[in-house]
Formats: C-alpha cells, sequence, structure tokens
C-alpha cells in the first residue's frame, strides 16, 4: 500500500511536469520531403499554446544547411475551435540547389512557464531529399539554348517623346504669347553737341577769362591746348590727352590737313610746350595770335554737316519703360 | 628765379661734346644709336647701365668704344661661377721684404668698368659689385679707397642661357639706373657692319674729351630745367604702376606685384634731364620722360603669376601705364 502510494507520487509529479511542457506544442512540415535540384517548396511552422503564455517566435536564418529561404514569410494567428488555445504558424519558401539529404534542424520555441521560469520546446528534426535532374544518357549531346528574344518595350520611348512633345507645343504657346503682345514703338533721340561747337565754346570762355593778361601765361596756354586735344579726341578719336607733342603730330599727319593747317596747329602746340615746361614768355601777340589760330583751326576742321543722332527704332514692350 | 634763357645757353655750350663723341663712336659702332644714347644718360647722370641682349651685338665694343673716345681706363670683367670678391675689389698680399701686408687694387678701380654676364657669378661677388657701385667706394682689409669719378659700371646679361646663372634679386636690379634691351641691328646696319669687319683697315678710336668734361657735363645735367608738370607726369607713371586701378588702369590689377620705388622716380626724373641735355635743350619736355621710361622701369616692376601666365612682359605693362597717363 505504501509503496502503491509513492508510485501515485512519482506518477503525479511526471505527469504534471509533462503537462507543463506540453504547454506550447510546435510541429515543422514541409509540403514535400522528396524535391528536385531547384524546386521551390514549403515549410510550415506551428505553435499551438494557451492564450496567456508568452512564446518567442523563432528567427528564420537566409540559409538553413544547403536549403536557402526564398521567402520568409509572416506569422500568423489561425482560428481554433478552443477559445483558450492560440495556434500560430509561418510558411516559409524555401528552395535547394544542391542534390542530397539535407536535414532541417529542430527550431526552438522559448517561453516562460506559469511558474516564470524560462523554458524551451523545439519541433522534430526534418529530413528533405533534394534530387538531381535525371540525365537521359542516350541522347546527344544538344548546344546552348540561344537567347530567347524579348519583344521589344516601347513603354519608355512613348512616355519620353510625349513628355517631349508636351514641353515643345508649351514652348511654342508660350513664344506665340510673347510675340503677339502689344508693342510700343519709340525714338530714343540723343542730341550731340558737335564738337566745334563745343570747342569754340570752350575757346571763347577761355579768352573771356583773361588769364593771360592777368600773368598766367602758363594756365593760359596748358588750357588752350587741352581744348584743342579735347576736340581731336571728340572729332577724330584720337588719343591726344595721352599723347606727347611729337605723338600728336604724327597722329594728325594722317588726318589730311593742308599744310597751312598743320603749321598752324603745330606752332600752337610747340608755343604752348615752351610755355609749360621752358618757361617762355611769350609777347601778348603771341598770346593772341595762339587763340585766333586755335578757332580758326577748330573752324576749318568742323564737319557742320551732323545731323542729330537718332538712334534706330526701339520696341519697347509692355512693362518695359521707354529710355528718355 | 630760374633763367631759362641763360639755362639753354649753358646746356648748348656743355653738350657740344655730344656730337664729337657721337662721331667718334660712330666710326666704329655702326648704329646701335638708342644703346650708345643709353651709355651717354648713364655717363652724364652718374648711373650704372645692365646692359641685356643676345651675343654679338657690340655690347662690349660699344662700351670699349666709348672709354676708348675717353681719357678714362677701362676694365673687362668675365664674370664666372668661380670668380671671387677678392679678384674684384682687390686684396691684402704679404710682402716678405717690407714684413707686411701691401694692398693689390682690383679691376674695379677703372673708371669704366665692362661687368660680362654679371648673372653667372654668385651672390657674394654680385654683392661685393654692386655695393661699390652704390657706395663708390671699396675697403680693403682697414683701408677705403674711393672709386676715381667718373665711375661706370655696364653691367651685361645673356636672356637666353639661364642655366647655372644666378640671377640678381630685385633689391640689387633696382641699383642699376637703366635696364636696356639691345636688340638686333636693321638689315642696312648689318651690310655696314659686315663690309666694316671684312675691310682691312679698321678703325681705332682716339680720345677726343677729358674726364673733366663729363665731370662738368654731370653737373650741366642737374640744372636741366624740369617743370612741375613733368614732375607731376613723372609721379603719375609711377605711381600708376603701384596702384593701377586707382589710375583708370584696372585691367593691370593682380597683373602687378610691385611697382616702381622711389628710387625710379628719382632716376626717372635724372635720366629725362640727360636726355634731354643729349638733345642739347635746357628743359625737359614729356617726349624725353617717355623716351627713357622703359629703361628706367622696365627691372623695376614685378610681376604677377598671371601677368606671366598672359605673356604679358614689363615692357607691356609700361605701354599700358604710358597710354593711360594724361600728358601734361
Amino acid at each position: 500500500m505504501r509503496i502503491w502510494r509513492i508510485f501515485k507520487v512519482i506518477l503525479f509529479s511526471v505527469i504534471w511536469l509533462n503537462t507543463a511542457a506540453q504547454n506550447v506544442v510546435p510541429t515543422l512540415k514541409a509540403d514535400t520531403n522528396r524535391v528536385t535540384l531547384g524546386e521551390a517548396f514549403t515549410l510550415e511552422l506551428k505553435a499551438a499554446h494557451p492564450a496567456g503564455l508568452n512564446v518567442q517566435w523563432p528567427g528564420w536564418l537566409d540559409s538553413i544547411s544547403g536549403i536557402e529561404v526564398l521567402d520568409p514569410g509572416v506569422q500568423d494567428t489561425l482560428a481554433t475551435d478552443d477559445p483558450d488555445l492560440i495556434l500560430r504558424a509561418q510558411r516559409v519558401r524555401v528552395i535547394s540547389f544542391d542534390s542530397g539529404r539535407f536535414d532541417i534542424p529542430p527550431v526552438f520555441f522559448l517561453f516562460n512557464t506559469p511558474s516564470g521560469k524560462l523554458d524551451s520546446v523545439a519541433t522534430d528534426r526534418l529530413s528533405i531529399t533534394v534530387q538531381s535532374l535525371a540525365v537521359d544518357t542516350t541522347q546527344a549531346i544538344r548546344d546552348i539554348k540561344p537567347l530567347i528574344e524579348l519583344p521589344p518595350d516601347y513603354t519608355l520611348l512613348f512616355y519620353i517623346i510625349g513628355t517631349l512633345f508636351v514641353l515643345a507645343l508649351l514652348a511654342w504657346l508660350l513664344w506665340r504669347r510673347y510675340k503677339n503682345r502689344p508693342v510700343k514703338h519709340v525714338q530714343e533721340i540723343k542730341s550731340v553737341i558737335p564738337a566745334h561747337v563745343l570747342a569754340i565754346a570752350a575757346l571763347e570762355a577761355l579768352e573771356s577769362e583773361g588769364l593771360w593778361q592777368s600773368g598766367q601765361v602758363k594756365s593760359y596756354h596748358s588750357r588752350l591746348t587741352d581744348i584743342l586735344r579735347k576736340y581731336l579726341e571728340d572729332r577724330w578719336q584720337l588719343t591726344a590727352m595721352e599723347s606727347t607733342t611729337d605723338e600728336l603730330l604724327q597722329q594728325s599727319s594722317t588726318l589730311g590737313w593742308d599744310l597751312k593747317l598743320r603749321e598752324g596747329f603745330e606752332r600752337i602746340i610747340r608755343l604752348a610746350d615752351l610755355v609749360k615746361f621752358a618757361k617762355y614768355m611769350p609777347v601778348a601777340d603771341e598770346n593772341r595770335w595762339s587763340m585766333q589760330e586755335a578757332i580758326q583751326f577748330v573752324k576749318s576742321t568742323a564737319v557742320y554737316s551732323t545731323p542729330p543722332e537718332v538712334s534706330p527704332r526701339i520696341e519697347i514692350k509692355n512693362g518695359d519703360e521707354p529710355v528718355a | 628765379m630760374v633763367d631759362i634763357r641763360e639755362i639753354n645757353e649753358k646746356i648748348q655750350q656743355e653738350s657740344a661734346f655730344i656730337e664729337l663723341l657721337n662721331m667718334e663712336l660712330g666710326k666704329v659702332i655702326v648704329g646701335q644709336k638708342y644703346m650708345l644714347d643709353r651709355l651717354l644718360i648713364g655717363l652724364l647722370s652718374n648711373g650704372h647701365i645692365l646692359l641685356e641682349g643676345v651675343p654679338g651685338l657690340a655690347k662690349t665694343l660699344a662700351i670699349k668704344s666709348l672709354s676708348s673716345s675717353i681719357h678714362a681706363r677701362f676694365a673687362r670683367l668675365q664674370f664666372t661661377p668661380d670668380l671671387l670678391p677678392a679678384d674684384l675689389i682687390g686684396t691684402l698680399i704679404y710682402n716678405q721684404k717690407l714684413e707686411e701686408f701691401t694692398v693689390r687694387k682690383g679691376p674695379i678701380f677703372a673708371n669704366f668698368i665692362l661687368a660680362d654676364e654679371i648673372n653667372r657669378a654668385p651672390a657674394k661677388v654680385q654683392s661685393a659689385l654692386l655695393e661699390a657701385m652704390q657706395e663708390r667706394q671699396v675697403t680693403i682689409g682697414d683701408q677705403t679707397f674711393p672709386l676715381d669719378e667718373p665711375f661706370l659700371v655696364l653691367a651685361t646679361q645673356n636672356p637666353v642661357e639661364q642655366e647655372g646663372t644666378y640671377p640678381l634679386p630685385e633689391a640689387q636690379l633696382d641699383r642699376f639706373m637703366l635696364k636696356v634691351v639691345i636688340g638686333y641691328p636693321s638689315k642696312e646696319d648689318e651690310r655696314m657692319i659686315m663690309r666694316q669687319n671684312l675691310a682691312q683697315n679698321t678703325p681705332v678710336i682716339k680720345p677726343v674729351l677729358s674726364a673733366d668734361v663729363i665731370l662738368n657735363a654731370r653737373k650741366a645735367v642737374r640744372s636741366v630745367y624740369m617743370d612741375e608738370k613733368i614732375e607731376k607726369y613723372i609721379l603719375d607713371i609711377v605711381f600708376a604702376t603701384r596702384f593701377p586701378k586707382e589710375n583708370n588702369l584696372a585691367k593691370l590689377q593682380g597683373m602687378i606685384s610691385y611697382g616702381g620705388s622711389p628710387r625710379a622716380s628719382i632716376n626717372l626724373a635724372l635720366a629725362s634731364k640727360a636726355y634731354a641735355f643729349i638733345k642739347r635743350r635746357g628743359y625737359v619736355i614729356p617726349e624725353d620722360v617717355r623716351a627713357i621710361c622703359h629703361d628706367v622701369l622696365r627691372h623695376r616692376i614685378g610681376l604677377s603669376y598671371e601677368a606671366e601666365a598672359e605673356n604679358m612682359n614689363t615692357d607691356d605693362i609700361i605701354n599700358e601705364v604710358l597710354n593711360a597717363v594724361e600728358v601734361p
């Protein structure tokens, strides 16, 4: 009787422990155990466990002992008749490119027992046989198949041409709108005072100041030659202000002046050089003569027929301000 | 009060020897008027000259002829890499008989020195020469000897061969009053040179001047009248090389690393006076400044990498400056 009691206690303990482990029931199945080389097949991992039990779902590697994972799928919860039981599953699509027999090792699930202890259960090892293709040795060896010609795909080209066409149409519409905008015609008139008018006015102003009469002979001849140099620049576009007397005479030799004009001009600037650089004191007649000769020189070389300079017609578009 | 008429007469009188000298030099030197004028400017304004030109352009002949036409001593120094300062200025030699050191003066104790290919000697020899040029005296041992007047150094350098040379630093180049670049003679001149050299009787230069004439002429050069307007023109030119942007030369901004020094202004003024003297005029005109401007400034302007990249040289810079500065 005592022995029977001890046996019952041991039996109860074993059953209790076994029941606790059986709280999570994992399974790993393949839709086939025999596949051809390169043929994809599916592994189904399932685990049933009581609701409220914290079970860690195992992760999948990219390859498992010669078998490559094509699509790990997602873990899903399936409906069961028992509301206290949860059934979770994951379908993993795999493939193998090696022939032979491959063992998929047990997949471990970790969970916490009701007593708070960490425990684990594992699926059974699964064996998969991968068969290579049967070679018909009786047949002759054949060449590699040629590349398969795909029909041309014009979709991208169609989109490009379409976009370009739309852009060209848009540009043409904008250009037409810009071209057809209302136009105002204005003429810009520049009033240009002829060089000889400016020069004679400046010479007359100089004469009226009476510089040499008040002893400022050097200033008088400096300004007189400056007026003439400025006149040469405006009238013939010479670089007269930056040229020495010799250079000026050399430049002017190509302007077609007659001998008397050239000699007169040379005398004016040579006399001025003596006054400016050699402390020469000209007599009153020489001062007067320089002024008269300068005015005569300007009048002789002036161009009187120059009309006011009219600029070409300018088209002013909307939004622009006409130039005054 | 400056009496310009008096100055003019004095200059006319003092410069009479120029014609004589030119005639004498013209016996052996054909053409090269540009070089001869610059040699005279150096001689009359007491400034040394750096001649640059390829070999065979009568550089040596010109200076030798100039010294022969004046009662003066001439020495030619061929600068080589192994030359020592003592070979130039002299040294102390121990006299066993007197049991003392005696001074042996070097070839620098002459009136006209031709320093041939100055850039072939090392820096210490160049420095010894340039120091003598500046100080016009030489110290050997513990004795200082003033150099005879007139004292004119004409240094030459070859612009083509630069291998194994010691280029003169800018500070030492500045001590030369003029840097004269000599070009090839014209075809007509070269024909004359060829004929002259093939002729049996080679003309001989005779001394036509004494050193005193030159010393008096130097005083006369300094008395040549220079108006304030010319002074301003000179300063405008030199300042335009220093600050081109402020002188309407924005395009030269970045092309010049350094412009003319105050020594450039001094030498430009002095050389302009000497040029007016050669032209037998008692006053300076802008033409004189422009005529000598390139020779005074070309070794005193530093070019930047940008300018070198655009193949510009200092003559181009000076041309730009002269074309931009208003003439009085």
